[in-house]
């Protein structure tokens, strides 16, 4: 099936998540088939879904490590995330090099300002070409060496959405690389 | 004068203004807790309660982004208005007591605030009052005054004795009910704040013991009548223009000047004309813009073909502007490229948006789509755009060379730019009708290449 979360009609949406519900049936069986073993869990789509899905739900520990060694689960949660999201910024062009203050992607573009009165906090400015449009609620960061970032963002008012944050916090940190993957859904 | 402390009342207790201070207009006002970087939920409103034309902060105090912080969390609702505006009053006066600094005064505040400063009543406050008993005893001891005040519609319905009877000591507490936001900045003892700044500051150097001369009581009367007039055409628009004019958002600002010189406000179109007339002072003047169009041929017995592969070297003619506004070269004679070069010659650095762009012929430049550019030019620099010619040119060819010059950066000016579409050039006049309306200095050459 070709296209993205928002190209979808409302039937397609609702087909899809109850294919994603019969994945997490399945993946809940097969994780109650290996409960009494002394293996740890399995993280498996349903896992990917929920963190992708439920604001909420942030990157808890046995799913980095399970993305730090499997890179067949990183490939499906980056595909999960390609899909869900509204906004993308890929990877700067390999001619770009260090810091970065300002990302556009198709129809948005992201800003880092420095605070004035906070010399150690940034704005992380997000600004939507359409102020119409469906706003993101959750920003998803792919840095590099596998590391990924969930952060959930306020109302956007008038088109902008506005964060601040510690510039020497991971979000500031990952934003600044031009390595780093934006996903906004 | 002493420094007050303000709380803004709320049903889970009082919570302090910690500090204020002025951010980047590039960002949105924000009210955080406690001088970390989380960002309250009332953010947005804060925001809407500073920002013209919603809000009322900017057009008081003359900025329009701020940072605020307070101690305790502050939830939705209206009734922190009143709080947050004394707080701004206070702090443009140099009188806030922040965050570990010591205070001789306490004002504890609920209160809407709406668009022409009224204050409008707020709900619980009976219950806010109970959840500040242990700050209001506190400042007792401390013997520091603390002063409530509260809308006077609230203020009628109070029942000091219940609340005298249920451990709130009323007696020690100065309860003021007010019916605008500009009484309870007299009742601090800051200047009108309806002036602007500079006179507010005036009007509070006017010590009453003093008693002038006739004569200089008339000069200082004169003198107000041209501050008062200036102070009006500030109020009528020249403030906010000057200040969309520094932010670069001139779109907003050709709008607002169309709007008041269209209109039926007298003051409006005087406002409007001063400004204009200060924009036309601070526009580059004859001379410190030096255009030029660079022919670039290949020399004799020389083609195009080796000049693109490096083999010769292009030799590059100067042509000033002719006055007619209309340059002429020929291709036939080799030809390569030309380019356009505006150099800065004035005192002080610019924004230069330089553009060629073909008018009827796009499909021949396909191969240099971007012959713009955009930068800040300090003065003695120069900006350029160059097109490599097509190297059989059959029709004519004709470029639109235009300049856009402004003070600030602006993606404004990028935006009508690129709104202005290739093709017969029809729509040009009417956008560089709207980049003078906005006060920005506009070239424009027309250059015909002919085979």
């Amino acid at each position: 099936m070709m296209g993205t979360w928002k190209t979808f009609t409302p039937r397609q949406k609702a087909v899809t998540e109850k294919a994603f519900e019969a994945l997490s049936t399945l993946d809940a069986l097969t994780e109650r088939g290996e409960a009494g073993g002394e293996k740890p869990r399995q993280i498996g789509f349903s896992d990917l879904f929920a963190y992708v899905g439920g604001p909420e739900r942030a990157m808890d520990g046995e799913l980095r490590r399970a993305l730090d060694r499997d890179a067949r689960l990183r490939v499906a949660l980056d595909r999960l995330l390609d899909k869900v999201s509204l906004y993308h910024i890929p990877r700067l062009a390999a001619a770009s090099s260090g810091l970065v203050e300002s990302r556009e992607g198709e129809g948005f573009r992201i800003r880092l300002r420095p605070s004035r009165s906070v010399a150690s906090q940034t704005y992380v400015i997000i600004e939507l070409s359409d102020p119409l449009a469906e706003p993101p609620k959750t920003m998803f960061l792919r840095a590099p060496s596998n590391r990924y970032g969930k952060y959930p963002l306020p109302a956007a008012q008038d088109g902008i959405i506005q964060i601040l944050a510690d510039t020497d916090s991971e979000l500031v940190k990952f934003l600044g690389e031009v390595d780093t993957e934006v996903f906004l859904s | 004068m002493t420094a007050v402390r303000v709380y803004i009342a709320t049903t889970q207790g009082p919570s302090e203004i910690q500090r204020i201070a002025v951010e980047d207009p590039e960002v949105r006002s924000v009210v955080c807790l406690n001088g970390t970087s989380e960002a309250l939920p009332i953010s947005a409103a804060y925001d809407a309660f500073v920002r013209k034309p919603t809000g009322v902060i900017e057009k008081r105090f003359g900025h329009s982004v701020f940072r605020l912080d307070v101690s305790e969390r502050v939830s939705e609702g209206k009734s922190w208005h009143l709080g947050m505006f004394a707080a701004h009053a206070l702090s443009a006066a140099g009188r806030l007591a922040e965050k570990q600094s010591g205070a001789g005064q306490a004002i504890w505040l609920s209160g809407e605030v709406d668009h022409h400063l009224n204050v409008l009543p707020v709900e619980h406050v009976t219950e806010k009052l109970f959840q500040s008993r242990r700050l209001f005893s506190d400042l007792k001891a401390a013997g520091i005054q603390m002063t409530v005040v509260l809308p006077r519609a609230n203020l009628a319905e109070l029942d000091l004795r219940l609340l005298n009877k249920q451990g709130l000591c009323t007696e020690a507490l100065a309860i003021v009910g007010v019916d605008t936001a500009d009484e309870v900045c007299r009742h601090l003892g800051l200047a009108d704040p309806s002036l602007p700044p500079a006179l507010a500051k005036a009007v509070s150097m006017i010590s009453p013991a003093s008693v002038p001369p006739k004569w200089m009581l008339v000069g200082v009367a004169l003198a107000l009548g041209v501050v008062l007039s200036l102070a009006a055409i500030w109020w009528s628009g020249f403030g906010d223009w000057a200040g969309m004019a520094e932010a670069g958002r001139y779109r907003r600002l050709a709008a607002a000047l169309g709007e008041a010189e269209s209109g039926e406000c007298f003051s409006c179109a005087i406002s409007a004309r001063a400004f204009r007339l200060y924009a036309d002072f601070l526009r580059p003047r004859d001379g410190d813009l030096d255009l030029k169009l660079i022919e670039r041929r290949a020399p004799a017995s020389k083609s195009c073909t080796l000049v693109g592969i490096g083999r010769a070297e292009a030799v590059a003619v100067e042509i000033e502007p002719p006055r007619s506004g209309l340059w002429r070269s020929r291709a036939a004679a080799e030809l390569c490229a030309v380019a356009y070069r505006l150099t800065n010659s004035g005192g002080a650095p610019v924004h230069i948006w330089l553009a060629a762009v073909p008018v009827g012929h796009e499909r021949l430049l396909s191969r240099n789509p971007n012959a713009s550019a955009h930068r800040r030019v300090p003065p003695g620099d120069a900006i350029t755009v160059e097109i490599k010619l097509p190297q059989w040119l059959r029709p004519p060819l004709t470029n639109r060379v235009t300049a856009v010059i402004a003070r600030r950066s602006s993606e404004d000016v990028t935006a009508w730019l690129s709104s202005a579409g290739r093709g017969n050039g029809a729509d040009w006049p009417d956008l560089r009708r709207s980049l003078e309306r906005a006060g920005l200095t506009v070239l424009s050459v027309v250059h015909e290449i002919t085979p």
